[in-house]
């Protein structure tokens, strides 16, 4: 197993590991109104190194997106984050980083539940965590 | 009475007897033993001796023109007690589905159902001293031993149980030799048979010794049990003599010759560094039988995916290779000091079980050196079952062998129903543990000149050249065993197998063996 996919695996396994983690908090705060799309995805790009090392993500994202033309990346990692339901007036305006795992391994899960299912590099990953690489990879 | 040595038969002589069985391995030991203190006469004649003989064992030579598989005479061992002399003991009936017809497989479904061989299972568990025929996980469960919590109308977890294992020669051959209705003949070959006039009973039993002599056995009854290799190649080697009148079964031997495919298909990384596969991975019952767990598809699920049988074994990722470096020294020094005569081609099989046979093999490396290595990641081994295939099959080649009997070649061969089956299972395994939150699943790349993960290759589990079928057009034993078309011609062992299915053939092998011994019970009575 050469460097590179070492980290992919280094990175896949703490993917693996969502459920369990527990995160530092983030002290940052945001003045965006909390429904908005942008305001989500920026929460998601500015939370998304805290949960995943940013750097194998970030392999694993190119892979994605080298592999798989996915139009619906940002909109689908949002509606992954914050389903409907979550949109309710009593949704906290940020989510902490234990929040955000805690969503994103949910969603990861249900992926798996009903098939939605990519391989990248071989790995059988849920969508919303190729997503959520992907989504590094552009940002690192 | 002890064992009779055949090389001491008067040359051209003439023995007369009730049963005659051919081969003394699991299934002509376990029938003879059932026919003990019966009133018929019965000889059960094998080819080797008390132990290995290169000379005997190499009767066993031929040649694979397919997929590449183990040299043949590598694959069984030729005397008494046959390849139980080191055979594992892993034990699990044949599941309901596979006797049945499945639509997706081609050739599927057997004359006989599970309901037949129930009982026959429970009397086979009593020979194999296996524990009682359960195979639900719950006797083995402990605290620290969970079945993976996976929906088990997808995944299953199913146990196998660990017989000692049973050597068949050494618990069975004492009350072989001691009782006066069963005579056992070691270094006897079994060459040809001759038919009566009508073609539709066997006479005799031609027998050649490697000494020389030869030498005739009547019988009322005959039982081939040579292996599902021995057996096509014997009744081949009948058939182009022209023994046998011509009927259809005769172009069925040799035909869908069948392995269990093994492979390892992919790596599973826990999310948990403290996930446990106790149960994986070998453990007493609370009555104290061993067995270990696997995953295979529900019925549901292999009947929705359209595929085949599948067992799946987690094997910690490091361990294996610590197994595969101690194993050459320890086993070849064992098989050196029990036959004297130790060439090649046996040890690296014996190593070969060793090493990969992996439920097993990870079990006694952990209990010999008392140590579990980390686990970081698991292996996906995974045990396929082979769709039964005309073309899959043993023919005669043009070499011969020391007694003049043509060499057998293995041309074996698999398809895409069986790609289909590991491509299945992986996307379930990887989907359900995703789900269950367990871990991601990696899976090995398929090689471009084969369509396959590296490695993929047999488990020593020869099946179907024989295979059993309701009508003579479709196959070469009827329900009862018996050649069709035959008056008292029957065969024993894993080459009637009409389909694989994923447990390892021994256990049935030995449950149609006792169904078989009844029904010839019935025929002398």
């Amino acid at each position: 197993m050469n460097d590179c996919s070492r980290g992919r695996r280094a990175c896949l396994l703490l993917l693996a590991t969502l459920p369990l983690g527990i995160s530092r908090w983030s002290s940052s705060s945001y003045s965006f109104d909390p429904h908005d799309p942008e305001t989500r995805l920026a929460q998601l790009r500015r939370l998304a190194p805290e949960v995943v090392p940013p750097e194998s993500a970030a392999r694993i994202g190119h892979s994605y997106l080298e592999s798989h033309a996915d139009a619906s990346l940002e909109a689908g990692l949002i509606r992954a984050v914050w389903p409907e339901g979550f949109a309710a007036p009593a949704e906290p305006t940020l989510l902490a980083p234990g929040e955000l795992k805690d969503r994103l391994a949910a969603a990861c899960r249900e992926d798996f539940r009903h098939r939605r299912i990519v391989r990248v590099s071989n790995w059988h990953l849920a969508l919303t965590e190729a997503r959520l690489c992907g989504l590094i990879a552009m940002h690192v | 009475m002890s064992y009779l040595d055949a090389r001491e038969v008067p040359d051209g002589a003439q023995i007369e007897t009730d049963i005659c069985i051919i081969g003394g391995g699991a299934a002509g030991i376990a029938m003879a033993a059932e026919l003990l203190g019966s009133s018929r006469r019965v000889i059960l004649l094998e080819s080797g001796g008390l132990s290995l003989d290169g000379d005997t064992q190499s009767l066993y030579n031929g040649q694979n023109i397919g997929f590449p598989y183990y040299p043949p005479v590598t694959v069984r061992l030729r005397f008494l007690g046959g390849t139980t002399n080191h055979w594992a003991g892993a034990c699990k009936p044949l599941d309901p589905i596979d006797f049945e017809q499945r639509d997706w497989v081609p050739m599927s479904g057997w004359p006989i159902g599970y309901a037949d061989l129930v009982p026959y299972y429970e009397r086979a568990h009593v020979v194999c001293d296996l524990g009682p025929v359960d195979y639900a996980p719950d006797s083995w469960l402990a605290p620290d031993a969970q079945p993976l919590d996976l929906p088990p109308e997808t995944l299953r977890t199913t146990m196998y149980q660990i017989s000692p294992p049973t050597r068949f020669a050494q618990k069975y051959g004492p009350m072989l030799e001691r009782r006066s209705n069963v005579q056992t003949y070691l270094h006897g070959n079994a060459i040809t048979f001759e038919l009566d006039a009508s073609g539709t009973a066997v006479r005799s039993v031609e027998v050649a010794c490697l000494t020389g002599t030869k030498f005739c056995i009547s019988a009322r009854t005959f039982v081939m049990a040579m292996g599902a290799l021995e057996n096509a190649r014997m009744l081949l080697h009948c058939v182009e003599s022209g023994n046998f009148p011509t009927a259809a079964w005769q172009d069925w031997v040799g035909r869908c010759f069948m392995e269990h495919l093994s492979v390892v298909g992919g790596v599973l990384a826990p999310a948990d560094p403290s996930f446990s596969v106790a149960l994986y991975r070998g453990r007493p019952s609370r009555d104290g039988h061993l067995g270990f767990g696997v995953l295979a598809p529900s019925p549901q699920a292999m009947t929705q995916e359209q595929m085949l049988q599948v067992r799946l074994g987690l094997t910690p990722t490091n361990v294996r290779e610590g197994v595969r470096s101690v194993a050459p020294g320890l086993i070849g020094a064992a098989v050196a000091s029990q036959s004297g005569r130790l060439f090649r081609e046996l040890g690296e099989h014996v190593q070969n079980i060793i090493a990969e046979l992996d439920d097993l093999a990870v079990y006694s490396y952990e209990h010999m050196f008392r140590a579990r290595a980390p686990r970081s990641a698991y292996f996906l081994h995974y045990i396929l079952e082979q769709a039964p295939n005309r073309d899959s099959r043993i023919t005669l080649s043009d070499a011969t062998d020391a007694l003049g009997m043509r060499q057998l070649q293995i041309d074996w061969r698999f398809d895409e129903l069986e790609r289909h089956s590991l491509r299945r299972m992986n996307s379930l395994v990887a989907a359900e543990v995703g789900a269950a939150g367990i871990g991601r699943v990696w899976e090995a790349p398929e090689e471009a000149s084969t369509g396959w993960p590296a490695g993929v290759r047999g488990s020593w589990h020869q099946m179907g050249t024989t295979r059993m079928s309701g009508d003579s057009r479709d196959g070469v034993v009827d329900r009862d065993c018996r050649v069709h078309g035959t008056e008292n011609l029957f065969i024993a062992g894993s080459s009637v197998f009409a389909t694989s299915g994923q447990a390892n053939p021994t256990l049935t092998i030995v449950a149609l063996a006792l169904r078989l011994a009844d029904h010839v019970k019935g025929l002398s009575a």
